[in-house]
């Protein structure tokens, strides 16, 4: 069945790691499925933040607006990246811009529903806590670095 | 509220209880003694005198009596009904009126689970005791007085020997009913260990298997339950000993009338006879029952006393807002607010010892518009609340020289506007929240107290709104102040229009699809949406629609009915359609429960994603589990129907469940049960049913869906904006957007708003505030959740709007007071500074410290 699939791909996503089964169908069925052609906007920097994204199918690049005006890509996400949970978790606006580099298909999960599982799940909550202090941890580390050096 | 329960159940329903009162005395005082007298007369003047006329003539007597007796009781047990359930009644509501009237620092520390606990389930037990609380005491104990003084008249020695042991029995009973009751309470606080124990066992499984102490819980848990054996078993002997007792005494009695009443007939047969000595044996039996009710009666006494006087005290909280009247009207003329404040040694004290408002001074001309900054816990929130006259408080605080406290309910309620940081918001529709301000019974006799039509709870005139019409226009207009126009737009797409009620909106949206059409074909929009096609399988649309594939007024032809439905069930059969709807049915069936069993009914996610709803929850959750045993084919006919109709909710291109995806056999199946459907339709509803037709609106649709005449293929992004851009275009080029927004109107916020974002409410709640025109404006953070931009754009559109009249707000970030008039900076309750924007920016003080603090620069 299509969800068996859907949840096998979820499983290897970090920040849904360890969900119980029925968590992870939840979160697939409840997921929507949206098409993106090459070169596509899927999100765009300065936009507020209505779904978090994952990438099931292709690649996708991701690029940030300087003060000039100027774009510049800083990563590419290949497929199960799970990217702008930081937007929609501060209720903020897209800080980077992801374009599509070739064909993709997403996951949709619209901000309400992502909350939510956020909210009334403990397993998730704790997730992602975990995933955003690791990254916190790393941002100070490199400025530290930054800082040294 | 009457702290005690008899007080307050006679002055509350005075007249039935005396009704009541009276019943019973003649009961238990006239018809009880007239019966035991014609029973002795019967057997002494008739049958031993051989008299038939007169057996005749008593006899009928007597029954006319338990007829008379019979028929009064029924009365009585209906008057204690009707006691029970109006006192009952008047209570909930009494209560619920007190909620309201708590002051609102008090909901900080208390649970609404409780509340309603008390108000639906304890306070039922208090109504049936309503009923009997005068009565049962006032009928038993004419019963009894009643028997006793007819035992006395007719020999009043052996009257006394009938009661001699009454004392002895009331003083044994009470004192081992005492005893149980004791031993009782002990065996709940026993078994209460017990539980623990329990609990404890099963988390601290591992450390027991660890230590192997196995042995020493078990010896443990044994001990415990050998000693509430002890106790019960004690509570056994002693039930049996007062029952023991009581029939004792009750045939000791019996042994004693028997005894002297023979001596007294043998003996001297001039002062007593046999048939007094029936009726006298008839008559102590008789003493027994309302002896056991009336003891029953005190026990009862004590719980309701107990339980109405603990929820008394938890309605009864410090500070309760005066009482209110609901047939409050406006006072004549209405005083016009202007909104000048005057606060003269204002203290508020929260939960006995923080003092929010410490002795506060403050005066603000009227018309002004003043920003309210400070740390927080400087008292801000407080503030605003006493001033919305939401919150007690001691001192003095004045509005246009009137004492808030002696401010009228309906004036401050239409005049004065309050917004705070958690935006509350009702089930019910966006227009239902919007227009919650205008809910004020209108002029006029129309509208009762209780129930009735909300329709007729609703009086813009204030406003200068005569129709509907008007009104939504000025409610739209104060959502598009506010910036909810984007999301009351993007709704109304989604919403439904009923083309027998607005036929000129549908009319309209109707020519908006053929300019829609029109566009698409120059601009090969037309890939972007699956159009509804007779010949062609929709995979944006459910099984349901699929298969009807039009719409009907009559109710057995909508999707939701459709399984049930018998030319449906034949039409499926012929076309082979049944078994793979079946085998469908059931695969989605197991993936709902798997997925939804563990889901609160309550959840927003089930009622916006599930193919069952949380209702037929259980239902599905036995159908699922009687599935792991036989076939779908061998279910009886109704759970087979259940499963259709769960297969007629599937989208496939949206729920990625059962195995369709490449089905084009079942796809081909599915149109031609459409054809077969539509063709053989029976007569009777055939007028009804309107096939999907390109020239004409359906119903059924939403709003896009009608202007597209099709569904879009939402699964891609590009398909999406473009076809947005389209219908974007049509409706703002041919003034649409009034007539999609209201469609938006409608839209149902689920539960307490929980299918709005935080953002959407906290605008709803604004908006509701602006749509009664208030000639005061409260606000405390009311737009704290908006993005930082948007923010300060509202604070300067609420300040502009309400020019000229009074606005006084609690600003989240203080460069947001720069829309302001006059900035008061608080701390710790009391008023640290006043000035201007430029004033207080340009001097050292606490509002450069609060800016410092914020990271804002001013």
């Amino acid at each position: 069945m299509p969800l068996d699939r859907d949840v096998e791909t979820l499983r290897n996503i970090p920040l849904f790691n360890g969900l119980p089964t029925p968590r992870l169908k939840l979160i697939a069925y409840t997921a929507e499925v949206v098409r993106f052609e090459p070169g596509e906007v899927i999100v765009q920097q300065g936009d507020l933040a209505d779904a978090v994204y994952i990438i099931m199918e292709g690649e996708a690049g991701v690029w940030v607006e300087g003060a000039d005006g100027r774009s510049m890509q800083v990563n590419t996400m290949g497929p199960h990246t799970l990217f702008g949970e930081i937007a929609v978790l501060s209720r903020g606006r897209r800080t980077t811009t992801v374009r599509a580099q070739g064909s993709v298909v997403t996951f949709k999960i619209a901000a309400k529903v992502f909350l939510d599982l956020v909210r009334h799940s403990p397993e998730i909550s704790m997730q992602v806590m975990t995933v955003l202090a690791e990254r916190l941890e790393r941002t100070t580390a490199l400025l530290q670095k930054a800082q040294r050096g | 509220m009457e702290t005690n329960l008899y007080r307050y159940i006679v002055r509350r329903s005075l007249r039935p209880q005396l009704l009541l009162i009276a019943i019973s005395f003649v009961l238990g005082l006239g018809l009880n003694p007239l019966m035991l007298d014609l029973s002795k007369r019967i057997i002494n003047s008739a049958v031993r005198k051989g008299n038939l006329e007169a057996l005749v003539w008593l006899c009928a007597m007597f029954l006319g009596t338990v007829l008379a007796n019979g028929a009064l009781k029924y009365v009585k047990q209906n008057l204690e009904g009707y006691i029970s359930e109006t006192m009952l009644r008047n209570l909930r509501s009494e209560l619920y009126h007190r909620i309201l009237r708590f002051p609102l620092p008090h909901f900080r520390n208390t649970s609404t689970g409780q509340l309603v606990a008390m108000i639906l389930g304890e306070v039922e037990d208090l109504g049936s005791f309503f009923g009997e609380a005068l009565s049962t005491p006032a009928f038993h104990g004419a019963m009894l007085v009643g028997t006793i003084l007819f035992m006395l008249v007719n020999n009043p020695w052996m009257a006394l020997m009938g009661v001699a042991l009454f004392p002895v029995q009331i003083w044994l009973v009470r004192k081992l009913q005492r005893k149980v009751s004791q031993l009782s309470r002990e065996r709940v606080r026993m078994v209460r260990g017990l539980s623990d124990q329990i609990q404890e066992s099963v988390g601290g499984i591992q450390e027991i298997h660890a230590n192997d102490t196995v042995a020493f819980e078990s010896r443990g848990f044994t001990g415990q339950l050998r000693r509430i054996f002890q106790v019960r078993f004690r509570i056994y002997n002693l039930k049996y000993l007062i029952k023991w007792i009581n029939n004792l005494l009750e045939k000791l009695g019996q042994f004693l009338l028997l005894f002297v009443g023979g001596w007294f007939i043998i003996t001297r047969p001039e002062s007593f006879d046999v048939g007094g000595l029936v009726a006298f044996l008839q008559a102590y039996a008789q003493l027994n029952e309302p002896w056991r009710e009336l003891v029953n009666y005190f026990q009862q006494k004590e719980n309701a006393r107990v339980k109405y006087e603990q929820v008394i005290a938890n309605f009864d909280p410090p500070g309760l807002r005066p009482e209110f009247s609901l047939d409050e009207r406006l006072p004549e003329p209405i005083p016009e607010l202007a909104g000048a404040y005057e606060l003269r040694q204002t203290s508020v004290i929260l939960d006995g010892t923080t003092r929010a408002l410490d002795q506060l001074q403050l005066s603000t001309p009227p018309s002004q518009h003043v920003a309210v900054v400070g740390a927080s816990g400087s008292g801000k929130s407080t503030l605003i609340l006493v001033l919305a006259k939401l919150c007690g408080y001691t001192g003095n605080a004045t509005l246009d020289g009137m004492e808030l406290a002696q401010l009228p309910n309906a004036v401050a309620g239409r005049q004065i506007a309050y917004v705070g940081r958690e935006a509350r918001i009702f089930t019910g529709t966006v227009f239902d929240n919007l227009i919650y301000g205008l809910r004020h019974r209108p002029p006029g006799p129309s509208g009762d107290g209780e129930g009735g039509d909300d329709d007729l709870w609703l009086n813009p005139t204030p406003l200068g709104v005569s129709d509907r019409a008007g009104l939504i226009s000025h409610v739209l207009e104060a959502a598009r102040l506010v910036g909810l126009d984007d999301d009351l737009y993007a709704l109304g797409l989604r919403a439904t229009v009923d083309p027998g009620r607005q036929p000129e909106t549908a009319e309209r949206l109707l020519a908006a699809r053929r300019l829609v059409m029109a566009r698409f074909a120059g601009e090969g929009g037309e890939a972007a949406v699956e159009f509804f096609d007779r010949g062609r399988f929709a995979e944006y649309a459910s099984i349901g629609e699929n298969i009807l594939f039009g719409h009907s007024t009559a109710r057995s032809l909508v999707p939701e009915q459709l399984a049930g439905y018998g030319h449906f069930r034949r039409v499926i059969e012929e076309v082979g359609l049944r078994e793979p709807l079946l085998t469908l049915g059931t695969e989605i069936a197991r993936e709902m429960v798997e997925i939804f069993k563990d889901i609160p009914a309550d959840h927003e996610l089930f009622a916006e994603f599930s193919l069952i709803t949380a209702s037929e929850l259980p239902e599905y959750v036995r159908l699922v589990s009687r599935l792991e045993r036989t076939g779908p084919g061998e279910l009886p006919p109704e759970d087979q129907d259940r499963l259709v109709a769960l297969s007629l909710r599937l989208v496939p291109a949206r729920h990625r469940l059962g195995r369709i995806d490449e089905d084009t056999e079942f796809r081909a199946k599915v149109v031609a049960a459409r054809q077969r459907f539509a063709e053989t339709l029976p007569p009777e509803v055939a007028a009804t049913f309107v096939p999907y037709d390109r020239e004409r609106y359906f119903a059924d649709g939403t709003v896009l869906e009608n202007m597209l005449f099709g569904k879009v293929l939402a699964t891609s992004s590009l398909a999406v904006k473009k076809v947005n851009a389209i219908v974007d275009q049509v409706i703002t080029t041919h003034g649409l957007r009034e007539l999609v927004m209201e469609a938006g109107l409608d839209y149902h916020v689920g539960l307490a708003g929980s299918r709005l974002s935080p953002a959407q409410r906290q605008r709803v709640a604004l908006a509701r505030a602006l749509i009664k025109r208030p000639q005061i404006l409260l606000l405390d953070e009311a737009v704290s959740v908006l993005e930082p931009d948007r923010r300060a754009e509202l604070h300067q559109r609420v300040t502009t709007t309400l020019k000229g009249r009074t606005v006084i707000a609690v600003v989240d970030r203080v460069d947001l007071a720069r829309y302001y008039d006059r900035i008061v900076v608080l701390d710790a309750g009391k008023v640290a500074d006043v000035g201007t924007y430029q004033e207080l920016a340009a001097r050292e003080g606490l509002f450069r410290h609060l800016a410092v603090q914020a990271g804002v620069s001013l």
